[in-house]
């Protein structure tokens, strides 16, 4: 097999060079690719900036619009006898004194600065109506717009670790395996805090099983998740039911059974008090990883080859996702489907880049919650459960998203 | 100048049967490396063990001296880049993000791209004349423009070393020259490029030093014209091959079926 000797005949589009060193051409361009800069990369680079920038400019004002609109509806819809200026009243006469309380600081400080600031606006309505105003509709739409919006960011992060679209957390079994935990504590008839940390439990049990169960599987993992996660969520819901069979029917099954149901009827100040430093601190450490999401969503391997720690991104991910899930389970009982439905309209609406997914959906899902919470207290007299509307309105939402994203995920 | 040494290599996946076992060899880089071998015989696999991807059963992998076990992932990813052979694209991310995510080994933690970044890609862009893709979903794009746009992530990604799992693969074969032309185009920078073929042509038009492997090992190391010869590539493949040469020069080599009789293949 010797080997045999014979002129190319396309000649032309190889030119062979005598030495090694000599390039391989195979178009004759005599300038090196790899050097080709030029004005072209400037312009169009800076073309680019400045349209993100503006981009970034105009959510930021339509979101805060949009966020300060639906919060003047949310306060101004209600039933309790008031007129609509009354309340406008109020949340500016509390507003003001706010802004009176920052300016008498310095008096505070140094008693020699005597001076008071009055409030402009004259309290001319019923002490009941400012208590409706700021202890009941404020507060409740405050820890709305927290838990709608942590749940939105945790199912968005969710979505990027598992690498997987359908993914939320409550087809992780996070919403059942939170539940679950607080309802042994209420079993128990262990504190509030206890509550809190057996959810938080509950559900990071919930979510590793999850993971661990489908990786242990060989095949489609996008489908494998989603089906380990019903099965964790259900052994969990049936976790739940045993607890509701032997607790005494006098005194923990009523509270288990109406803590279940989920409202955001019965939220306190103290509720807020930890809600919203939680929910605080865990979508800031989740808005902050945006980047690393991104490339974590490219798969393990890949990560890991373009330099992200792939164990430590994903603990941290988990666990403030999961945090952030147990705790507005403890606020207000599991909400199904914002953590789904809101990531993907946000990804529809923004494209898949975390870094812009990540801050939107934490904003769209509070304004969406907000606007569920004020369906379920304002359309008809009796308060609806908020789980059913959320349900109600994302089941088809999501049917829609998937029959109009086949190709997407195909 | 970096250096990749392969010291007793070994590696398995269940423990019992090893995929290579005492691999040795060192890789600078200078060099253009190939590895060729039959299918399955673990080609991957040993890229992903240098990569530290599949941790080694036993031996050692060295770059720059140092264990790659001990590197931070941050730290050997501005060493080596990795172009695996398929990618799962899950969320369409655009063309820019996708390689702008190779500048992710250079940047603080939880920070994202600067201006500085934003220009490394747009360098890469320009290099492989990808502009007209940059808006584009990744998802949406063609195996060849996809490979185009994975080489410009790993030119912004700046590693000493570029390992490419079977680059040419289910590409169109202008899409594979131009896959050549640029790894030899970043070897060119002092980048040192190691990738597994299943065509020996590439190995002479480009390479310096070429790796049979076969047998869990490397059976031969050396210069693409000691190395692959009729009777190695024909015992490796288990066909009847031979190499015919075109021009005057010993890179203009490509493989063929010694014979056109179907019967004799």
């Amino acid at each position: 097999m010797e080997p045999d000797t014979r002129p190319l005949v396309a000649g032309d589009t190889i030119s062979l060079s005598s030495s090694r060193s000599a390039d391989i051409d195979l178009r004759k361009q005599n300038d090196s690719e790899l050097d080709r800069k030029g004005d072209l990369t400037a312009r169009g680079d800076s073309v680019r900036r400045k349209e993100r920038r503006f981009w970034i400019k105009a959510s930021i004002i339509i979101i805060s619009v949009l966020m300060i609109a639906v919060f003047l509806f949310c306060v101004l819809s209600g039933y309790y006898s008031c007129t609509k200026w009354e309340v406008l009243l109020v949340l500016a006469h509390g507003i003001l004194d706010g802004v009176i309380w920052v300016l008498e600081l310095p008096c505070l400080l140094f008693p020699d600065l005597a001076y008071t600031i009055g409030n402009p606006i004259p309290v001319t309505w019923s002490p009941n109506i400012d208590l409706v105003v700021w202890d009941v509709r404020v507060i409740r739409i405050v820890a709305v717009i927290f838990i709608g919006g942590g749940l939105a960011l945790s199912g968005a992060s969710y979505q990027c670790l598992f690498r997987n679209p359908l993914v939320s957390e409550s087809i992780l079994g996070v919403s059942n395996g939170a539940c679950f935990g607080a309802c042994l504590a209420i079993l128990l008839m262990l504190p509030t805090f206890f509550i809190n940390v057996l959810a938080f439990i509950g559900g990071g049990l919930a979510v590793f099983l999850t993971y661990t169960c489908s990786k242990m599987l060989r095949g489609n993992q996008t489908l494998l998740l989603v089906l380990t996660g019903t099965v964790v969520s259900s052994i969990f819901s049936a976790g739940i039911s045993i607890i509701k069979y032997v607790a005494p029917t006098e005194t923990a099954l009523p509270e288990i059974t109406f803590w279940l149901m989920g409202s955001f009827a019965k939220i306190t100040k103290g509720d807020l008090l930890y809600l919203i430093p939680i929910i605080t601190i865990c979508a800031v450490i989740l808005i902050r990883m945006r980047w690393k999401m991104n490339v974590l969503a490219l798969g393990d391997r890949e990560a890991r080859a373009l330099g992200v720690s792939v164990g430590k991104t994903r603990a941290i991910i988990v666990v403030c996702s999961t945090l952030i899930a147990s705790v507005s389970v403890c606020v207000c009982g599991a909400i199904a489907w914002v953590g789904i439905i809101i990531p993907q309209i946000v990804r529809h609406m923004v494209g898949p880049d975390c870094r812009r997914l990540m801050p939107c959906a934490f904003f769209i899902g509070g304004i969406f919650l907000m606007l569920v919470d004020v369906a379920c207290r304002a359309t008809i007299a009796a308060e609806l459960p908020v789980g059913v509307v959320t349900s109600l309105i994302g089941a088809p939402m999501f049917f829609m998203i998937l029959f109009r994203a086949k190709t997407a995920w195909a | 100048m970096g250096v990749i040494e392969l010291q007793q290599a070994s590696f398995s996946y269940d423990g019992k049967t090893d995929i290579f076992c005492n691999l040795t060899c060192t890789i600078s880089t200078d060099n253009i490396f190939c590895i060729l071998g039959p299918n399955g015989i673990g080609k991957s696999t040993l890229l992903n063990g240098i990569m530290n991807l599949h941790p080694l059963k036993s031996g050692r992998v060295l770059i720059d001296g140092r264990d790659v076990k001990s590197y931070p992932p941050k730290e050997l990813a501005r060493k080596v880049a990795y172009i695996p052979q398929t990618y799962q694209m899950v969320f369409p991310y655009r063309v820019l993000d996708l390689i702008l995510m190779g500048r992710t080994p250079h940047l603080n933690d939880a920070n994202k791209p600067s201006q500085d970044d934003y220009d490394k890609a747009m360098e890469a862009v320009c290099a492989l004349r990808l502009e007209p893709y940059l808006d584009r979903a990744c998802t949406q794009l063609s195996g060849g423009q996809l490979q185009m746009v994975m080489l410009a992530r790993a030119i912004a990604q700046e590693a000493d070393f570029l390992i490419l799992d079977e680059p040419t693969s289910h590409l169109d074969y202008g899409k594979q020259m131009e896959t050549l032309k640029m790894m030899y185009r970043m070897h060119e920078r002092g980048i040192g490029i190691i990738f597994t073929s299943h065509n020996p042509d590439h190995a002479f038009l480009i390479c310096d030093r070429v790796a049979i492997m076969n047998h869990k090992t490397f059976q031969e190391t050396g210069s693409p014209q000691d190395v692959i010869t009729a009777s190695t590539l024909s015992e490796i493949y288990g066909a009847r091959l031979q190499l015919i040469r075109y021009g005057d020069e010993l890179r203009g080599t490509v493989c063929a079926p010694a014979s056109l009789d179907i019967e004799e293949w």
